[in-house]
C-alpha cells in the first residue's frame, strides 16, 4: 500500500508525464479500478490548470493596463479641457510630466473628474473645425480636374473609363517619410479620397494608398503603390526631438499652385488655433495647397506639418509639431513600421542648396474625390 | 473617436483574429480603441462608475484574448458584439453581487446572450487561485511559481531557497501544494455553487 504522499507524487508525475512505462500501466490500470484515485487526479489538473490560467491572466492584464494607460493619456492631453486649463505648453508639459509619474489611484480619480467633459469633447486636439475662422489648406481645382478629363478623354475612346473619373479633386502637399515610400500629409488633404497619387519635378505621377489616418492630429500616412516605383534616395531630413521657440527662423516647401514654392517666415507662438498645443502658430504665409508641406528650421530639420490658416488674422498659419507626429508614428504596427528618417546633415548648407537637397521628396498631393 | 480608423476597416476581422492568437499585441491595442466608448458607456448607463465601466473593459478583454486563444474557439459574431455581450454579462454578474438592481439592462448594441459558464469559469478559477496563494504567502508561492510556472527543476529550487538538500525542498513543495488545492478547492466550490444567473 502507497502512501497519501507517494500517492500525490505518482499523480503528479503522471500529470508530467514523467512516469516510466511500466509506472504509467500499473497507474493507468490503478486508475481505473479506484475512482478517489481519478478523482484526485482531476483536482491535481484542475489547480495546475488554474495556477497556469492565474499567471498568463496576471501577465495579460498588464499588458492591458499598458494600453489602457495609454489610451487615457492620450484622451487627457487631447482633451479641451486641458487646453483651457494651460494655454502655454510650458504649463501642460509639466502638467503632463506629473501625470505621467502620478499613481494609476491618482489617474483614476483624476480622470473620473474630467471623464464627463472628456467623453463630449472626443474631437479633443487640433483646431476646433467648426468655427469659420480656420482654415484648412487643401486646394480644390478645376482647371486640373477638367484638363485632365479632357486629355483622358481623347486617349481612350472608351466610355467605361470616362465614368471613372472622378468630380472633385484637391491639392495639397506630402512629404517622404523614408526610403520604401512612406509620405506624411494632412487628414483634411485626403479626406474621402478615392484615389490619390504624388507628383513632383522627380516623379511624374505615383498612385498612393492612404495606410494610416488620423483625425484629430490631421496627419494621414499615405504609401506609394505603384510598379514603377523603386523607392526614394535616401532621406536629407529628420525630425526634430525639441520644441521650436519663438522667433525661430523656419521654411516650408509646398504646391500652393502647380510649381514648387518656397516659403519662410519664423515660429510666432508654442500653441497654434484657439490654444492647440499640438501645433506651433508660424508666420509662413500659406495658401490653399499648403497644408501637408514639411516645416523646416535653419538646419533643415523637420519641425512639423503645415495644418492651416486663420483667415481672420494676418500671417498666423498652423503647423503641428514634430514631437505629435514622431509619437504618431512610433505607434504604428510592426509590419508596417514606419522608420522615421535618421540624421542627416543640410545644417552647414545655404538654403537653396537645402532645398535643393529636399524638394525630391516634396510632392503635390492630388486627390480624387 | 477611435484612431486608426482607415487601417482597422482594412484589416478584416479574420486578420485581426489570427495575428491575435498569433500574438501580435498590437492588435489588442486596436481593438482596446476600437470599443472603449461602446462598452464604457454600456456601463456607466447602467449604474456603474467610470472606474467600475473600465475594471469591466478590462475584464472583457481578457475573456475575449482568452477565448481567442482556446484552439476551438469560433467567433460567431462581429468582435464588438462579442465584446459587447461578454462585457453585459460581466456587469450583470457585478451588479447581482452587489444586488444593486435586477431591472434589464440599457442596450445600445447588438449582443448575445451569454451564461456565466459561456464568459465565467477562468474567472472563477483565477479568483479562487488568487486567494488560496494569497493565503499560502512565502516561500510557498514562490517555490510553487517556480516549479510549476517556470519550470524549474527541484535542484533549482533546493539552492535558490537555500534548503540543505533536495528532498527538504520537495517535502517543503509538497505542503505548499497540498495547501494550495485545500484552499483552492474550497473558495472554488463556493464560487461556482450558487449558479443563480
Amino acid at each position: 500500500m502507497t502512501s497519501k504522499r507517494e500517492t500525490d507524487e505518482l499523480i503528479e508525475r503522471y500529470c508530467m508525464g514523467q512516469l516510466t512505462p511500466e509506472e504509467l500501466r500499473i497507474f493507468e490500470q490503478w486508475r481505473e479500478s479506484d475512482p478517489e484515485l481519478e478523482i484526485a487526479v482531476a483536482e491535481h489538473r484542475i489547480v495546475t490548470d488554474a495556477f497556469q490560467v492565474y499567471a498568463e491572466r496576471n501577465e495579460l492584464k498588464v499588458k492591458i493596463h499598458a494600453i489602457q494607460e495609454e489610451f487615457e493619456t492620450e484622451e487627457f492631453r487631447y482633451s479641451s479641457p486641458l487646453k483651457v486649463v494651460g494655454k502655454k505648453e510650458t504649463k501642460i508639459r509639466s502638467l503632463w510630466r506629473r501625470y505621467r509619474i502620478a499613481s494609476v489611484a491618482a489617474i483614476a480619480a483624476f480622470v473620473a473628474v474630467s471623464a464627463t467633459i472628456l467623453s463630449y469633447n472626443l474631437a479633443g486636439i487640433g483646431p476646433n473645425k467648426n468655427t469659420t475662422t480656420y482654415q484648412e489648406l487643401r486646394r480644390e481645382v478645376e482647371s486640373i480636374k477638367r484638363s485632365q478629363k479632357a486629355i483622358i478623354k481623347d486617349i481612350n475612346s472608351e466610355n467605361k473609363e470616362a465614368d471613372l473619373i472622378p468630380s472633385k479633386s484637391f491639392t495639397g502637399t506630402g512629404f517622404a517619410l523614408n526610403q520604401e515610400g512612406y509620405i506624411l500629409t494632412s487628414y483634411h488633404v485626403i479626406e474621402d479620397a478615392k484615389s490619390v497619387f504624388i507628383s513632383n519635378e522627380k516623379f511624374d505621377q505615383l498612385k498612393v494608398e492612404t495606410v494610416y489616418t488620423d483625425k484629430t492630429l490631421d496627419l494621414a500616412i499615405l504609401k506609394v503603390d505603384d510598379e514603377n516605383f523603386k523607392g526614394f534616395h535616401e532621406i536629407p531630413y529628420s525630425f526634430k526631438k525639441n520644441l521650436a521657440d519663438p522667433g525661430e527662423k523656419v521654411f516650408t516647401l509646398g504646391y500652393p499652385r502647380e510649381e514648387l514654392v518656397y516659403g519662410e517666415g519664423s515660429i510666432s507662438s508654442y500653441t497654434g488655433f484657439d490654444g492647440d498645443t499640438a501645433s506651433y502658430q508660424i508666420s509662413i504665409p500659406v495658401n490653399p495647397g499648403n497644408s501637408g508641406g514639411p516645416l523646416f528650421d535653419n538646419q533643415a530639420n523637420l519641425l512639423g506639418i503645415i495644418s492651416g490658416r486663420n483667415i481672420n488674422a494676418e500671417g498666423a498659419s498652423f503647423a503641428v509639431k514634430s514631437k505629435w507626429i514622431t509619437d504618431y508614428l512610433s505607434q504604428q504596427t510592426k509590419e508596417t513600421k514606419i522608420k522615421i528618417p535618421a540624421q542627416r546633415n543640410l545644417k552647414n548648407l545655404d538654403r537653396s542648396t537645402q532645398v535643393k537637397k529636399i524638394k525630391e521628396y516634396v510632392f503635390m498631393v492630388k486627390v480624387y474625390n | 473617436m477611435t484612431k486608426h480608423l482607415k487601417q482597422v476597416e482594412a484589416v478584416s476581422e479574420v486578420e485581426l483574429l489570427n495575428s491575435l492568437r498569433n500574438g501580435d499585441d498590437k492588435v489588442l491595442k486596436t481593438i482596446y480603441r476600437q470599443n472603449y466608448h461602446t462598452i464604457v458607456n454600456m456601463v456607466t448607463n447602467n449604474g456603474g462608475s467610470l472606474q467600475e465601466a473600465k475594471d469591466i473593459y478590462q475584464e472583457t478583454l481578457i475573456v475575449f484574448y482568452e477565448k481567442v486563444k482556446e484552439e476551438d474557439f469560433e467567433l460567431n459574431c462581429q468582435i464588438k458584439t462579442f465584446l459587447y455581450s461578454v462585457s453585459r454579462r460581466l456587469w450583470l454578474k457585478q451588479l447581482q453581487r452587489k444586488q444593486r438592481y435586477t431591472i434589464p439592462l440599457t442596450d445600445s448594441d447588438e449582443y448575445v446572450d451569454l451564461s456565466w459558464e459561456d464568459v465565467g469559469d477562468k474567472e472563477d478559477q483565477y479568483n479562487a487561485m488568487h486567494t488560496a496563494l494569497e493565503s499560502l504567502g512565502e516561500p510557498c508561492k514562490s517555490i510553487l511559481k517556480d516549479f510549476y510556472l517556470r519550470n524549474q527543476s527541484m535542484e533549482e529550487i533546493t539552492d535558490k531557497f537555500g534548503y540543505t538538500n533536495a528532498d527538504n525542498a520537495k517535502n517543503q513543495k509538497y505542503k505548499c501544494l497540498k495547501r494550495l488545492k485545500k484552499v483552492f478547492f474550497e473558495v472554488y466550490q463556493k464560487e461556482i455553487e450558487p449558479k443563480n444567473d
